[in-house]
């Protein structure tokens, strides 16, 4: 803390100040590695307060995923994307750390995150998906968002590769990748949604 | 004892690099120490630096050899794509990478990819007269959805309101049928 902030005071300031540092490091670390010393230490108060004001790091952590995934939802002040944007996720890096994080270290289960668009996005493929059972459809908009995820959180890793220095190459695939997202949350054709038709017909089929 | 100047064996070194793999599929690299790296090799830790300058450069020269590994034996030597149900039961494979890319300076933007690289060149010569940025795009995309199995699908189930303990089969195969699609839509067969 430098000497001209003001350490946080009263209920509501501590509360601020803890739940604003939980979603800074969140993106940093997984959550198990987060102490409770670290998380008091980020926002300025007293390592007792934790405690005081939430019974625990775990519900300190909780509600900063909750912070991260309200800033993602809201999107920026200047509405240049919104959520449900295709790949909007690379737009909130710091979230989907942390989400990568939260998920690889097992200790989901304890956060129960919902991924904030899904509800947006089942329901648009309700509206054109009216055959299938609503399981199938759950399945695919996770798998969609596994995809979704995937492609931003991988995005340095495999980008250079896909535009080997060629722009026009990234632009197309881009497209192609598109094309994709939107057929597994549609139940159409993957593979032809990659070779860039937008095939109204022929889901995935499982194996056998 | 002291007669001892020979190279340790070379089997030591080999040792450390699969100990670091095995870690690294199971927790990020910033929190593997060399005596994690010698515990889990069952080598003595004075060889973490008598082959390695740091435990960092050890797990960096794993990942540098991991693609090379994939290749070699998860594909044949290139001549097969990787079996996608093997790839989802495997840690080693998708796990790792996703660890290697959540901490910085793991990868350069310029250094090889050798599995996407010989994936790529199954598919073109599947596929001779095909389109390129279909090519490229399945490619990508199935890696995408292979790296984004191990991290991320228990935590849609469930976001989703799915249980993965009584519809992870049904989660596994519709996410097979996916890639099965990808693959034979540029002619390639996998699995079963």
């Amino acid at each position: 803390m430098t000497g001209d902030v003001r350490a946080p005071r009263g209920s509501d300031e501590v509360r601020e100040a803890l739940v604003a540092a939980a979603a800074r490091l969140l993106g940093d670390a997984p959550p198990e590695r987060i102490s409770g010393r670290r998380l008091a230490d980020e926002a300025g108060v007293n390592y007792g307060l934790i405690h005081h004001y939430f019974g625990g790091k775990e519900a300190v952590l909780r509600d900063g995923f909750t912070r991260l995934s309200e800033v993602y939802v809201a999107g920026p002040d200047d509405g240049s994307w919104v959520a449900t944007d295709p790949f909007s996720m690379r737009h909130r890096p710091d979230f989907l750390r942390a989400l990568a994080f939260a998920s690889l270290s097992g200790e989901i289960d304890n956060v129960h995150l919902t991924h904030p668009a899904s509800d947006v996005v089942l329901e648009r493929a309700r509206r054109t998906r009216d055959s299938d059972d609503e399981t199938t459809i759950r399945i695919d908009v996770g798998i969609a968002t596994v995809f979704h995820l995937s492609r931003c959180l991988f995005e340095q890793v495999i980008e250079p590769w896909i535009g080997h220095g060629d722009p026009e190459m990234s632009e197309a695939v881009e497209d192609r990748f598109i094309l994709i997202l939107r057929s597994l949350t549609l139940g159409l054709d993957p593979g032809a949604a990659a070779g860039g038709r937008r095939d109204p017909s022929g889901g995935p089929s499982g194996p056998g | 004892m002291s007669a001892s100047m020979a190279d340790p064996p070379s089997t030591s070194r080999d040792a450390l690099i699969e100990a670091a793999v095995n870690l690294m599929s199971r927790r990020p690299p910033s929190t593997i120490s060399g005596r994690d790296l010698a515990t889990e090799a069952g080598v003595n830790y004075g060889l973490v630096h008598y082959y390695f300058e740091s435990a960092r450069d050890l797990m960096v020269e794993a990942r540098r050899l991991h693609g090379a590994w994939v290749v070699e034996n998860l594909m044949d030597g290139g001549t097969r794509p990787v079996d996608p149900e093997a790839a989802l039961a495997d840690r080693r494979i998708f796990g790792f990478t996703a660890h290697c890319a959540l901490e910085d300076g793991f990868w350069g933007p310029d250094e090889p990819r050798p599995t996407l690289d010989a994936l790529l060149e199954l598919v073109r010569e599947s596929d001779p007269d095909g389109d390129p940025v279909h090519h490229r795009a399945t490619v990508a995309a199935v890696t995408l959805l292979l790296l984004g199995w191990p991290i991320f699908v228990e935590h849609n189930a469930r976001g989703l309101g799915l249980d993965p303990d009584v519809d992870g089969e049904a989660i596994r195969s519709r996410f097979l049928g996916v890639l099965r699609s990808l693959y034979s839509s540029v002619g390639l067969e996998v699995g079963g």
